[in-house]
């Protein structure tokens, strides 16, 4: 593969991640003092004692954002395991195994690239009741197609190399050669899809958030913005309840897709590999 | 180089003008309205409102009830400024809480030119306990109701049920001669839907823009209205109805039965212009209601320890930026004429402990959290509405009293029609915070029973005999001075058994612009679109 | 390879792909529609709290007769086998129900929301898609340059921002520090030109700059990726203009997938646009859908969800037909599956 020299995408990238990574353990050292100290009324504007002011509550923003970043992020990362997983399957499976399981699995992942998966995660999120594992549950079953097709086709060159034919030729076992010869070869592109998937994720999960379809007793940043616009901060200008939260969905989804990016250079993942549906 | 950009610049400036094309379908844009200005002799007063009416008939759509009950019918009823159901249209007599003898007291004309008849009062409380599922409930006891001549109407009702007359307080007369073909009101689309015979004529709706109209009723039977024209303008966001009443583009803001929370209050008060109308709620804005037929909420110690665990002045100061009070013990807010003095509320986190260790919720483990009486881990939990952040907010605000004194709390949330079925229905709960609205306050036996008595709504669960029996006495009895008795007995029974626990006494805070409007009268039941508010309102 | 040559072969093929093409829209279509009848049948809550009122329901519910005939009605209590049939009929003849909470004709509340949702969603799309292409195509060819280098960090961290956050930030800034433009809401007949333009502005600046990133950055790429295929290479010695080389090596070779992905892209569009309808509270389908969901409005859920997935479906159809009539090479490796 390419060098082990980090290009200059996967280097920003891995910056954002860490101070993300740099939040999360914050907060476990504030976490535990949090909410302190309270301002006097609600909405207090950045002071010294509380850096980026205050919500409704007079609880402090940016230990809210510290708290928030291990909810954004492990719903992330969870939920961006579990579509991974998924479409590594379905793809290995279908690139492998072709013939009239190809055709099922294909018509599945070609489904669910069409069906616009927002609404439908609003819809299941609203059925499932929003709570942390659904959000993650429903990420995880709707954002795996790409990652199955991209997987597939990777399977698919695979399966036809001489190799591969040479396996089969043995009669070696399918799931043998699936898990033995052709995932740990696709594993390049996995971990790229993995990467962008979190910051997919985190996205999503924010905008399900943000509408208010995310467990409100464990705030994650969507939650923060929620609030704020549902509590009257935007009239009241109260900015720096809902500017530092966007900031940092966006500072965090940025640094996983730099590193995904950076990822598919390296494995030579182009645009062009996703395209040619049903 | 420079050719790349000067063809990007060019491609922008053609793709801006397609879509400029394709955005401005003929008719979207609408210039002649320019003209509509010029002609300003008309008073016309422009209102915001965040109740967005999807549909412009008044039997389907809730709030085009509200709209129709204030500007274009006139409720038989109505609720004076303590609370009491007064006459309007018609005035009543019973002497058995059975058989109600109702009287058209005023001679008015529907805005077709028809006369209004007692034929028409008959017609409306059988036709709509027929075809509307609020009023079946309102009207369930009534049997018959038939016109004795031209102003009178006799009810006959199945059993003693003195609440007859908050019906009557909800029900806006209905035209017979329009309504009486129609088999599906819900779903009725003829063009006399609207006819009515209030101080407003249907102008008219836009359900695009939100925009519905209203013009004055010369004719009414209490003189012309002081303005010529209504235009109710529906914002989908607080945010942005307030925005227009900063800017000038509305007169004031209307809410049904609720003002504007109370947060918007300091952004609005920057505006000089912006002038605000500060009244009581009729409502509890927010209690705490224990599942009373669940242990260990069912023991009246247990509850009466939480109502020590809470800081109430948080609710005030974060939940209703000031503009609330801390509540007694006695549950009913002190603007009911009916109200008892009772000691207020207050936290006393130690005794609330004491309370708690006397009944046996000690911390066995020392883990920091009491546990049940037999040792088992203790867990309460709080349902509170997703959908209504200052509900979430205040359940965790609740969470964090809690676990001040060491009881481990859990939210536990649900959207409004899982609310209902937990709380009504399968009961399947702690404790949930919930408001009430003026309107469930007198439904039922009034003083807030709707939302106690297990036997109906019941959020308390509350099946305590005592209790039934006094609110069974109160259906039953038609005597006043007795009823206010039953009320104060009501209050008693709220103090010492903590069913539920009122977290703070909201306000009702309603903006208006005093450089544009002035003379807007508050009623209890519609705010400032109550009747009155058109026989004294200045536009300027 | 050479059977490409064959005009027999060429024809069947083409026969075969659009049968291919049919079936697989049709089973997809078909599939929405299920999943969308089925769906919002499993999510708890009681839809007839809707038609009650919240003080009422209490009382009401008690009555089962009452409950009984409104399910009646709405034909909440038959068999769900029957339910979908009935469903499917009413679909064919264009009857999309009857919305509980608006007490509407589905058809006619749809009929007002998509034209809102396509005024904003549209012209900055086609806008989007134009100066993102050319954009990505300037900077996939030479990317070293610095300045080239510092513009795609820039679309970066624009794709990376969610738009309802962009929308909300611009609220703050336009409308509450400036006072430039309206705090939300869509233009509406009667309203000036001006004042419907201000309305405008801000969704369509914010969507038109989300996906222009969007664009630009897949752009890129696929230019990067065929920059390195090897007849760029000889085009490059042939020493053709500046301009007509990008276009004619570029940019057409990559049209095909770039539609394809564009296609993908107008989904992402709609549904985020549905969040950006809320920022701006601006009633399009995604707003109206948000408020079923709230309202558990099932036969207005039902008809947002499909609505939407339809046109996304309708989009991906076309941009197939597109990138098919554009790139042969795509009707082989179709039908070879890769």
């Amino acid at each position: 593969m390419v060098g082990i020299k980090p290009s200059f995408m996967e280097t920003t990238g891995l910056l954002l991640i860490s101070l993300v990574l740099v939040m999360v353990i914050l907060s476990f050292v504030v976490g535990n003092v949090i909410f302190y100290p309270r301002s006097e009324s609600p909405y207090s504007p950045p002071s010294q004692s509380n850096l980026l002011g205050t919500d409704d509550l007079g609880d402090d923003v940016l230990t809210l954002i510290f708290r928030g970043s291990r909810v954004s992020l492990s719903i992330g990362i969870i939920g961006s395991l579990v579509s991974t997983l998924i479409g590594t399957v379905i793809g290995a499976l279908s690139g492998f195994c072709g013939g009239s399981l190809d055709d099922i699995l294909g018509w599945l992942t070609d489904l669910f690239i069409v069906i616009p998966a927002l609404p439908l995660m609003i819809v299941l999120t609203a059925y499932l009741s929003p709570s942390f594992w659904n959000v993650v549950l429903v990420i995880g079953l709707l954002w795996w197609p790409t990652t199955a097709r991209l997987v597939r086709a990777r399977a698919w060159q695979l399966r036809s190399s001489t190799f591969v034919e040479g396996l089969i030729g043995i009669d070696a076992s399918k799931i043998y050669i699936v898990f033995r010869h052709i995932l740990p070869n696709v594993l390049g592109v996995v971990l790229a899809r993995f990467v962008l998937s979190i910051s997919h994720a985190i996205l999503l999960e924010a905008g399900l958030s943000f509408i208010g379809l995310s467990d409100p007793t464990n705030p994650s940043w969507g939650t923060i913005l929620h609030f704020a616009m549902t509590r009257g901060a935007l009239l009241q200008g109260a900015w720096w309840t809902f500017v530092p939260p966007g900031i940092a969905i966006s500072m965090t989804s940025l640094g996983f897709i730099l590193l995904g990016m950076g990822l598919e250079q390296r494995y030579r993942i182009g645009p062009k590999s996703l395209e040619g549906k049903i | 180089m420079k050719k790349t950009y000067l063809l990007i610049s060019a491609g922008i400036i053609i793709v801006a003008i397609v879509g400029v094309m394709v955005s401005a379908p003929t008719g979207f844009f609408n210039p002649n309205q320019t003209t509509q200005q010029t002609q300003n002799v008309t008073r016309t007063l422009t209102i915001g409102t965040v109740n967005v009416v999807k549909t412009d008939n008044y039997v389907k759509d809730y709030y085009m009830g509200i709209f129709s009950a204030c500007f274009i019918l006139d409720p038989l009823a109505r609720v004076d400024a303590s609370g009491n159901i007064v006459p309007y249209l018609v005035n009543w007599t019973t002497s058995d809480s059975k058989v109600w003898r109702l009287t058209l007291i005023v001679d008015t004309k529907w805005h077709d030119g028809q006369r209004v008849t007692a034929e028409d009062v008959a017609f409306t409380i059988m036709y709509l306990k027929q075809k509307d599922p609020n009023y079946a409930t309102h009207f369930q006891f009534v049997q018959s109701a038939s016109a004795l001549d031209n102003r009178t109407v006799e009810v006959t009702l199945s059993k003693e049920w003195n609440s007859f007359v908050v019906g009557l307080a909800a029900t806006r007369l209905m035209p017979k001669h329009i309504w009486s073909s129609v088999a599906e009101p819900a779903s009725y689309t003829g063009n006399d839907r609207n006819v009515g015979c209030g101080p407003f004529v249907y102008g008219g709706f836009d359900a695009a823009s939100g925009t519905m109209t209203f013009l004055s009723n010369k004719d009414y039977w209490r003189g012309p209205p002081n303005v010529d024209k209504v235009i109710l303008k529906m914002y989908t966001t607080t945010d942005a109805m307030l925005m227009a009443l900063k800017k000038g583009d509305i007169a004031a803001t209307y809410a049904y039965a609720k003002g504007i929370d109370p947060i918007y209050v300091p952004s609005l008060l920057e505006d000089k212009n912006v002038t605000m109308i500060i009244l009581p709620n009729f409502g509890v804005d927010n209690s705490l209601w224990f599942n009373c037929m669940r242990y260990p909420y069912n023991m009246t110690e247990f509850r009466i320890a939480i109502s020590y665990a809470l800081e109430y002045s948080d609710y005030v100061n974060y939940i209703s930026a000031g503009y609330a009070k801390t509540p007694t013990r006695g549950w009913i807010p002190d603007c009911w004429d009916y109200y008892v003095p009772k000691p207020k509320l207050m936290k006393n986190a130690s005794y609330a402990g004491e309370i708690l260790s006397s009944i046996g919720f000690l911390d066995r483990n020392g883990d920091g959290w009491r546990e049940y009486p037999n040792g088992t881990d203790f867990n309460m939990r709080i349902l509170a509405r997703s959908d209504i952040s200052e509900s979430l907010k205040l359940a965790e605000l609740v969470k964090r009293d809690l676990e001040k004194i060491g009881i481990r709390t859990q939210i536990v949330t649900a959207d409004v029609s899982t609310f209902q079925t937990i709380t009504q229905n399968t009961k399947d709960f702690d404790s949930a915070i919930s408001r009430t609205t003026f309107w469930g306050m007198i439904m039922y036996a009034g003083a807030g029973t709707l939302y106690f008595d297990n036997r109906n709504m019941g959020w308390a669960n509350v099946g305590d005999p005592v209790y039934h029996s006094v609110v069974d006495e109160i259906i039953k009895t038609a005597n006043q001075t007795r009823v206010r008795e039953l009320y104060a007995k009501l209050q008693d029974l709220y103090a010492e058994n903590m069913y539920a626990i009122p977290l703070y006494w909201g306000k009702i805070i309603q903006p208006y612009r005093s450089d544009l409007v002035s003379g807007l009268v508050y009623d209890t039941m519609y705010g400032i679109l109550g009747k009155d508010t058109w026989f004294s309102v200045v536009v300027k | 390879m050479e059977g490409l040559n064959d005009p027999a072969m060429r024809a069947s093929l083409n026969t075969s792909f659009f049968i291919r093409k049919f079936v697989r829209y049709f089973t997809l279509v078909f599939t929405i529609i299920f999943l969308n009848f089925a769906m919002p049948r499993l999510m708890p809550g009681d839809p007839l709290l809707f038609l009650f009122g919240e003080e009422v329901y209490g009382a009401a519910i008690r009555n089962p007769e009452l409950i009984q005939s409104l399910s009646a009605k709405y034909g909440l209590n038959k068999p769900i086998f029957d339910q979908f049939i009935i469903y499917l009929g009413n679909l064919f003849r264009g009857d999309l129900g009857y919305s509980f909470s608006y007490g509407r004709p589905i058809a006619e509340i749809i009929a007002e929301r998509v034209p809102l949702t396509l005024l904003m969603t549209l012209p900055p799309t086609l806008l989007s898609l134009v100066t993102g292409a050319m954009l990505g195509l300037h900077l996939g060819f030479n990317p070293e340059r610095a300045h080239k280098k510092a513009i795609s960090s820039l679309l970066m961290v624009l794709y990376s921002v969610p738009p309802y956050w962009m929308a909300i930030v611009a609220i703050l800034v336009f409308s509450l520090w400036f006072n430039l433009t309206p705090i939300g809401g869509a233009p509406s007949p009667g309203m000036s030109i001006i004042t419907g333009v201000s309305h405008m502005i801000l969704p369509f600046s914010v969507i038109a700059l989300f996906n222009a990133a969007y664009v630009a950055i897949i752009m890129r790429g696929l230019t990067l990726e065929i920059a390195e295929e090897p007849f760029i290479i000889t085009a490059k010695s042939k020493g053709l203009s500046y301009i007509k080389f990008k276009i004619r090596h570029l940019f057409i070779p990559s049209l095909a997938p770039f539609l394809s992905i564009a296609a993908i892209e107008l989904g992402f569009t709609f549904s985020g646009a549905l969040l950006v309808e809320i920022a701006f509270s601006w009633p399009g389908m995604g707003y109206t859908m948000w408020q079923a969901v709230v309202e558990r409005d099932y036969p207005l859920l039902q008809a947002t969800f499909t609505m939407t997935a339809l046109i996304v479906v309708l989009a991906n159809a076309l941009a197939d037909l597109a990138s098919y009539a554009i790139d042969p090479r795509i009707r082989l490796r179709e039908n070879g599956r890769n």
